[in-house]
Parts: structure tokens; C-alpha cells; sequence
């Protein structure tokens, strides 16, 4: 042990000036913390600091909003929900803003920030690539002339104006000892809302739905093996047919020929460089509705699950707004947006999914200067660039960079590779990003058709709206703006920029989008897949849908039974079936009988075959098959990038095509391996990489509930205020989809709602009312979304129908 | 009896500072602390003391309105610390900060 000799005769100076030093130490780091660490007086203060976020919110409370028209009760339930009882809608919404603030107001900053690239003022250099690059696609000029373009008597701008003043209302009452968590990490205090904020959210939707990552994977495997290889292995219909508007005859396939590797085309792959496709994620989701005809007690039925990436707090807050003019309306609205988007009144229901419909083109620019334009070529003449000058802040005002943006007529400029060549991209989100007063109309709506003609004028991101009435109506329609193209009509190779020829020419009308109503099958459903059936002829509405794996499952329900329940409806949400499975395992069977000596190869496919291809927690069989197809894509692909990997429709073209040159695999020279070769090999290798993971089968490892975990990340990733490692049942391409890994993306909100006399709705989502990590509704809901299980929703028609958890009254304040 | 006297006044004070200033209100009556009571015995460690006690005590008011351990447990993790870490630190803390700023005034004997 090391013994200290203890200073005998310390200087009269030395102990007062070492405590000094020390004391100064500590008090720089309570002032301003050091590195990660935070400033730890105000973290630490018992009083105000992070302990006071774990006092439980008043059981009654007051606050003040100005150009509040009259008192606002507000009423939550035992599900931590509020019910708004307003006089007015604007002074329902500015009821919204505040208790969306109340309970998620580092959410709404985290998320206006990130669709308007400034969040490097509140995190600092880190997310200087994030801000470039949504800087760089021009949303945050387009917040801005969005917001600039707004008439100042709208009820479009009256709308957002009230939503944040209800946001504001409350950051001004905030006290230190309810400022959120992350705030006290990150030594910062929250911004106050403005209208343009709100477009920031809206196109931080329309970045997460509709930018088309999948035209980038086509250009980049463009660059790889020519363009007519790209096209088929990104093909513009679905090889498996099972649209959105019912088509006669059910499911069917539809040929698709895969031309050998080709020679690169490197302008495509100098783009997708540029333009770097985004990771796959297993987003997606799902919508159907059944007439009375077709259920058990003779009323509609309508069912809604977005699939989203998953976060703690969740995209979703539930509110329920009620206004004496007719607006009566429960669902849920994503935070700084001034609407329910999906939801249910007493006459409608409504739930939406994704169109993956092609809304942003590329076209390849002639400059004056390569380095420094300032003009590009347009019909002949030289038509001058509009510079725009982007300025990354820091937290505390710093300057981290300055970027000269360049726009066209039809908007941001970017240069890709190295020969100095430009491209400019026009995407819809950019023109078209206020609409959400649609939202409070259509909520006014008593039946479907009326539903349906108030989100008429509904732009973007366009949505697969699916309602159903009360009168037992259900209707869909592919509602949004689609642009009609010049040539092929297909927006999904560089266009030539040097005429207006090229540019789009007009948008899909109305009467044209795909729709159903009242159809004879007695049920519609969607799931992002291909809306209508290429036999209708229609205009270009995008390339590379993806296989209609749910949408065949959701239907295969639907037909199989009559006499749908509530029940049924929330038991089919998290159905683990797999039609992927079904058509794939047999190949993969058939290939390994090839090989009867191969005895590991026997072991995979006796598992295999006795696997029931259901993706349940107890299933010991999805691994190896996940396992195999990830082998399979390894050796199928091996002529692409490793980002790029086509759809399963690529795949299942390729499985009729035995003998084709895609299925060699390269890394074995002098041999060429043909379909059954790659497959038996992917099983087998599949199979030794479970066992080198997770164990000898029969020792339990291969149990999906242990192998497949979701991660429900806090946003800003920070793991002690996450939920991690979740056990969850489905995997890809089931109704409850997610990836094989687990990840971090899948229901973000799942609802049943029965059109009854009187209506009922059901709901739930991964996460809680609270984005206080200290508040037991931060998490509360997630042991209840695993089990697939839904609450019933309240839906009183006046305060007083409801037992209130706690309540609030707003009133109209002076400032 | 006295020291146990004047260590629960310190307490008090640094709490009702902490409430009513902030927290750097606890080093600033540490230093006041020692200039008043100059002759005072152990006066360094009864505001060391004094402090953390004061601190405690508003913890133990906070966990009557609401889960104060899950939020220690919380914080325990998101700052890296042991489970209990952060609970320890914030009784450490104003400790060190009462301590360091009372030894800095305290009036020298020799």
C-alpha cells in the first residue's frame, strides 16, 4: 500500500489558494460543464434541476394563452390523454399547441430543427452533415417561402398562428424546474414556434416519405450494369400484382425479363454518389376497411397502422379536439402540426398509408463555370442562377460553416463527381408544403364522400386515404399531387436540363388518381403497394413498388372472412404470416434437395421445411431463412454497390429464370453457378452462420423472441432514455413488419375504429403521452403495442362523460 | 450538540438558498458561513456536511411528489455513472462546493 506523508508545514497560502483552484474548478463546471458533461449545477439542483422532472404534473392546473377567444377546458384521461373542449377551432388549436408543448416540447424544437437544418444549434458541429444536406435539397428556403407565402388572412396561416401561440404560451410559462431533460444535457433553452416552424415539421415528413430513395439505388446500379439492367431490377410495376383499386381476378404475376449485367453508365452513377441513397429500412404500412356487410355486428370497420421509425417520445401525440361548430375529432397529430391527422369523428373514420409515388426528378444542368456557376443553359439562352447563402450556427452563435447553395427554375443545384457536371432536382415537397387546414375540414365531414371531396385539395406527401362512414360507405383514393412528365412520362433517369421540354408539365387531375368506393368485394385495404394495376394504362406514378407481400396477406384475411370483429381487426395487425415465405421457402427446399450428401445441408433444409412460416416469438425457423436470403442477395447482387440491393420482385423474377448470368457468383472463378447452386449454398451457409451465432438448433438459441429485438431510441440516441433489445414478433414483409434485425422502425400507431350507432375506437402506439423520460407516460404503452394489444379510446361528448385523470383551464391572457 | 445544531442550520440555510437563489447560492453561504462564525470549530466540515444534508433533504421532499428513484436510475445511466451514481453525486456535490469555497475564506490561524 502507498502510504502519503502527510505536509507537515504547508505555507499559510497554500491551502485557501489549492481550495481556491478547486472551488473555481467546481464552479466552472456547475456555470458551464466541460466536454459532454453538462453544466451540473442546474442538473444537479434538487430543487430545479433534473430531480424536479420526476414531481408528478399537478391533478389541476391553470395557464394563459393570448387571443384565446374564450375559456378552454381541457380534460385528460387515464390514458394521459387530453380532450380539448373549445369555443372556437383557432382556440382549439392554440389549446394543442399548449399541451403538445406541455408534454413534448423538446420533441417539437428536435423536429422543426432537423426540416429546417438548424440543429447544429442546439447540438452543435455534430449535425453539421444533417443540416447540409437538408439545406442542400432546399428545405429551408422552401420553410421560408412557404411561410412568406401564406395570406395574411388565411385560415391556413390563422391556423398555424394559433398553434403557436398556444406552443409559445407555454414555453413562456415555463419554469426551470419543468424545463425537459434534454434541454439540461445540452445546456440550452427551447425556441420559441412560429408558422414557419410548423412547414419545417411538414417537410421533415415529406423528407422521411417521400424522398425517393430507391430512384437513387436505380441510378447507382445504373452505374454498375447499364441502364436496361437498372430498369428491370427497379422495374416500374411490381411483378406480383395486388393493387389498392380492386381489380378483377385477385393477385397476379406479371413477367418480368432481367437483362444480363451491361456496361456502367457512369453519369448515373456519379449522381447516386452525390445524392447517396439512404439505408433500407422496413417502413411501410398498412390500411383496410370492411363494410357492414362483411362484419359480425353490421357496422363498418376501419383499421390504420403507420409504419414509422420508432423513437421515444413517439411521432404520435393522441388528442381528441372538440369545438359546438362540428368539429369533433380524436386521433392522433404529430407534435408542432395544427391538426389530427388520423383519426375518427362520431360519423367517419380515416387512416392513411404512404403512396411511394416518384415526386422528385433530377436533371443534368449546362453551366458557365464548373467550380462557380452562376448561370445554366435554358432553351438557348443563359438564364442566371439565384445564389443563396446557407449559414450552420453553432449553440452559441458561432459561424461552423457558410455554403453557397444554387437554385434553377426548378430548385437546388448540386455538382457530382469530379468532371464538374451539375444537377438540379425538382420535388414536390418544396411547392406544395401547407395543406393541413384540410385536415379540420375533412373532420367536419359526415360521410366518406364528403370526407374525401374536403382533402381534395390535400398536395403532399400524398397518402393512400382510406374512410369509412357511419352508412357503412368505405372509399379510397391515392390522394396528392403527382406530376405528369414529358416522353415515357417516367421521372426516374436524369432528364436533360437545357430545355424546358424536359420540365413537368401539369399534375395528375383529380378524377384520374387511383380511387374505390362502395366496392362490390365488400372490403379495400393498402400497403403502400402499387395503387392500380398497369392494365388500366394510366400516366407514370413511380418505379420500384414494393412487393405486395402485406397487401396479399391483408386480402387473403379479408376474403377468408365474413364476419370481421374488432377483434379480428386488431389480432390481423400483428399477424406473423409471411406470403414472402410461402413463395420463396420452396426454391430454397427444391435447391437443397440437389445436394442429398451435403449433411449440413440436409439439417438447414429439414428445419426449413418443417418451419410453419409464421414469424412468431417461439418460431425457430425465421432465422435460417433470414439467414439464407441474406446469402442469396450476397451472391445475386455481387455485379452492385453493396448499398444497392432490388426488392424482392427482382428476386422472384429471377427464380423462374434459372440459367440466368445475374445468378453467377463471381468470387468463384472458372465455375458458373446457375439458380439451385446459389440458393443451396445461401441455405447452407445460412444455416452454419445460425449455428455459429446462436447454438446447435435444439438448444433453443434460434428462437426469434432472442435473435429479433426492436431498439425504440430516444431522438438523440442517448441508450438510458431508450427502450432497447424489445422482443417483437414479425419480421419482413408480415403486417407488423420490421427488419431482421430488429431495428427501429414499425407500427408507429395501430387503430380499429367500428362505426357503429355509436362510434368505438381502439388504439395504441410504441411509447407514451409523455416525453418526460422521469414520468411513468413516457414508456407506458410499449409492454402493451409488444403484446399486440390495443386500449379502448375515450371519446366523451362533454367533460363531464369522463372521470378526469387531471385537467387544465386556459384562458385568454392580455400579453 | 452545538456542531449537530449548527450543521442542521447550515442545512437549512443551504436549502432554502438553493430554492430561493440557485445552487451556487450553497458555496456563496459556505464562505459567509466561515466569516460569520470565524472561531467556530470544524466550521469547514459543518458546511461540508451542511450542505449535502440540506440537499438531501430537498431530495427527500421531491420523492414525496413523484418516482425520484426511477429518475436516479435514469440519470445513473445517461450520464455513464454507477447504478446510485447520480443520486451520490448530488449529495457529493454541494459537499464539495461548501467545502471548497469555506476552506477558501476561512480566516487563516497562523
Amino acid at each position: 500500500m502507498l502510504i502519503v506523508p502527510r505536509a507537515r508545514h504547508r505555507t499559510p497560502i497554500a491551502r485557501p489558494l489549492t481550495a481556491g483552484l478547486v472551488l473555481a474548478a467546481l464552479l466552472w463546471l456547475g456555470a458551464w460543464g466541460a466536454g459532454p458533461l453538462p453544466p451540473l449545477g442546474p442538473l444537479l439542483d434538487p430543487w430545479r434541476g433534473a430531480w424536479a422532472l420526476a414531481a408528478s404534473a399537478p391533478r389541476s392546473a391553470r395557464g394563459a394563452i393570448p387571443g384565446l377567444g374564450a375559456a378552454v377546458q381541457v380534460v385528460y384521461d387515464d390514458r394521459a390523454v387530453p380532450h380539448i373542449f373549445a369555443e372556437t377551432q383557432l382556440d382549439a388549436l392554440r389549446a394543442l399547441g399548449y399541451v403538445v408543448a406541455r408534454d413534448r416540447l423538446f420533441q417539437l424544437d428536435l423536429q422543426a430543427r432537423a426540416g429546417g437544418g438548424t440543429l447544429t444549434e442546439l447540438l452543435g458541429p455534430r449535425a453539421l452533415e444533417l443540416d447540409r444536406e437538408v439545406r442542400g435539397l432546399g428545405m429551408a428556403r422552401a420553410a421560408e417561402r412557404l411561410s412568406g407565402a401564406l395570406p395574411d388572412t388565411g385560415a391556413e396561416r390563422a391556423a398555424l398562428v394559433a398553434y403557436a401561440a398556444g406552443v409559445n404560451a407555454y414555453i413562456d410559462s415555463l419554469t426551470d424546474r419543468a424545463l425537459p431533460l434534454e434541454y439540461r444535457l445540452l445546456g440550452r433553452r427551447p425556441a420559441r414556434w412560429t408558422p414557419e416552424r410548423t412547414i419545417q415539421v411538414l417537410l421533415r415528413m415529406d423528407y422521411v416519405l417521400t424522398r425517393n430513395s430507391t430512384e437513387l439505388e436505380r441510378l447507382a446500379a445504373a452505374g454498375a450494369v447499364g441502364d436496361a439492367a437498372a430498369a428491370a431490377l427497379f422495374p416500374a410495376h411490381a411483378p406480383i400484382q395486388e393493387p389498392i383499386q380492386p381489380a378483377p381476378g385477385g393477385p397476379r404475376r406479371i413477367p418480368l425479363l432481367i437483362p444480363p449485367p451491361g456496361p456502367p453508365d457512369t453519369l448515373s452513377g456519379a449522381v447516386a454518389r452525390a445524392f447517396q441513397p439512404a439505408p433500407p429500412q422496413e417502413l411501410g404500412s398498412n390500411n383496410w376497411a370492411v363494410a357492414p356487410s362483411r362484419t359480425r355486428a353490421g357496422a363498418a370497420l376501419l383499421a390504420g397502422d403507420p409504419h414509422l421509425d420508432l423513437t421515444l417520445p413517439s411521432i404520435w401525440y393522441e388528442a381528441h379536439l372538440a369545438v359546438p361548430d362540428g368539429l369533433d375529432v380524436y386521433g392522433v397529430t404529430t407534435p408542432g402540426l395544427p391538426a389530427i391527422l388520423i383519426g375518427f369523428t362520431r360519423d367517419v373514420a380515416w387512416s392513411f398509408t404512404n403512396v411511394e409515388a416518384d415526386l422528385m426528378d433530377r436533371w443534368l444542368e449546362t453551366v458557365d463555370d464548373t467550380l462557380r456557376p452562376r448561370q445554366y443553359r435554358l432553351d438557348g439562352r443563359w438564364v442566371p442562377l439565384e445564389l443563396r447563402r446557407e449559414i450552420y450556427l453553432g449553440p452559441h452563435g458561432d459561424t461552423l460553416a457558410i455554403d453557397t447553395l444554387r437554385f434553377t427554375h426548378r430548385g437546388p443545384m448540386q455538382r457530382v463527381g469530379g468532371g464538374g457536371r451539375w444537377i438540379s432536382l425538382r420535388w414536390t415537397a418544396l411547392e406544395d408544403g401547407v395543406q393541413i387546414g384540410t385536415f379540420p375540414r375533412a373532420a367536419r365531414a359526415h360521410t366518406a364522400r364528403e370526407w374525401l371531396a374536403a382533402m381534395a385539395s390535400y398536395r403532399t406527401p400524398p397518402q393512400n386515404m382510406l374512410v369509412a362512414d357511419r352508412s357503412g360507405t368505405i372509399a379510397i383514393r391515392s390522394t396528392g399531387r403527382f406530376p405528369i412528365r414529358r416522353g415515357d412520362g417516367r421521372g426516374d433517369r436524369v432528364l436533360d436540363g437545357s430545355t424546358r421540354a424536359t420540365d413537368w408539365q401539369g399534375d395528375w387531375p383529380l378524377g384520374e388518381e387511383p380511387q374505390a368506393a362502395a366496392p362490390a368485394q365488400g372490403f379495400l385495404a393498402s400497403a403502400n403497394q402499387e395503387p392500380q394495376d398497369p392494365r388500366d394504362g394510366r400516366r407514370y406514378l413511380g418505379s420500384d413498388w414494393p412487393m405486395p407481400w402485406r397487401a396479399l396477406r391483408i386480402n387473403q384475411l379479408l376474403r377468408d372472412d365474413s364476419a370481421v370483429t374488432p377483434e379480428t381487426m386488431r389480432r390481423w395487425q400483428t399477424d406473423p404470416a409471411s406470403p414472402r415465405a410461402d413463395l420463396i421457402v420452396p426454391y430454397l427446399l427444391a435447391a437443397g434437395a440437389t445436394r442429398p450428401a451435403d449433411t449440413a445441408l440436409q439439417h438447414a433444409r429439414t428445419l426449413l421445411g418443417a418451419w410453419d412460416r409464421r414469424y412468431t416469438l417461439e418460431n425457430e425457423g425465421a432465422v435460417l431463412f433470414e439467414n439464407a436470403l441474406r446469402g442469396v442477395a450476397e451472391r445475386l447482387w455481387d455485379e452492385l454497390p453493396s448499398n444497392v440491393r432490388p426488392g424482392s420482385g427482382a428476386l422472384v423474377a429471377l427464380l423462374d429464370d434459372p440459367a440466368s448470368p445475374w445468378w453467377d457468383d463471381r468470387r468463384t472463378s472458372g465455375r458458373r453457378e446457375q439458380r439451385d447452386d446459389i440458393l443451396a449454398e445461401a441455405l447452407k451457409e445460412g444455416y452454419n452462420e445460425a449455428v455459429r451465432g446462436y447454438g446447435q438448433p435444439e438448444l433453443g438459441g434460434w428462437r426469434w423472441a432472442l435473435v429479433h429485438r426492436l431498439d425504440l431510441w430516444h431522438l438523440l440516441h442517448i441508450a438510458g432514455l431508450s427502450r432497447l433489445e424489445i422482443p417483437v414478433a414479425g419480421g419482413p414483409s408480415t403486417l407488423s413488419p420490421s427488419s431482421v434485425t430488429g431495428g427501429g422502425e414499425g407500427a408507429s400507431w395501430r387503430m380499429v375504429v367500428e362505426l357503429g350507432p355509436e362510434v368505438r375506437g381502439w388504439g395504441t402506439y410504441p411509447g407514451g403521452q409523455s416525453g418526460n423520460p422521469a414520468s411513468p407516460r413516457y414508456d407506458d404503452r410499449v409492454g402493451q403495442w409488444t403484446r399486440g394489444e390495443l386500449a379502448p379510446l375515450s371519446f366523451p361528448h362533454r367533460p363531464a362523460d369522463l372521470v378526469p385523470a387531471a385537467d387544465l383551464l386556459l384562458r385568454p391572457s392580455s400579453r | 450538540m452545538r456542531t449537530a445544531f449548527r450543521v442542521a442550520l447550515f442545512a437549512g440555510l443551504s436549502a432554502a438558498g438553493t430554492i430561493y437563489l440557485e445552487w451556487w447560492a450553497v458555496p456563496a453561504l459556505a464562505a459567509i458561513w466561515v466569516r460569520a462564525f470565524p472561531s467556530a470549530r470544524h466550521s469547514v466540515r459543518t458546511a461540508a456536511v451542511g450542505a449535502a444534508l440540506g440537499w438531501g433533504a430537498l431530495l427527500l421532499w421531491g420523492a414525496a411528489q413523484g418516482p425520484v428513484l426511477g429518475l436516479a436510475a435514469r440519470m445513473s445511466t445517461v450520464l455513464s455513472l454507477p447504478h446510485g451514481g447520480f443520486l451520490a453525486a448530488t449529495l457529493v456535490w454541494p459537499a464539495l462546493l461548501a467545502g471548497a469555497a469555506a476552506l477558501t475564506v476561512k480566516p487563516s490561524r497562523g
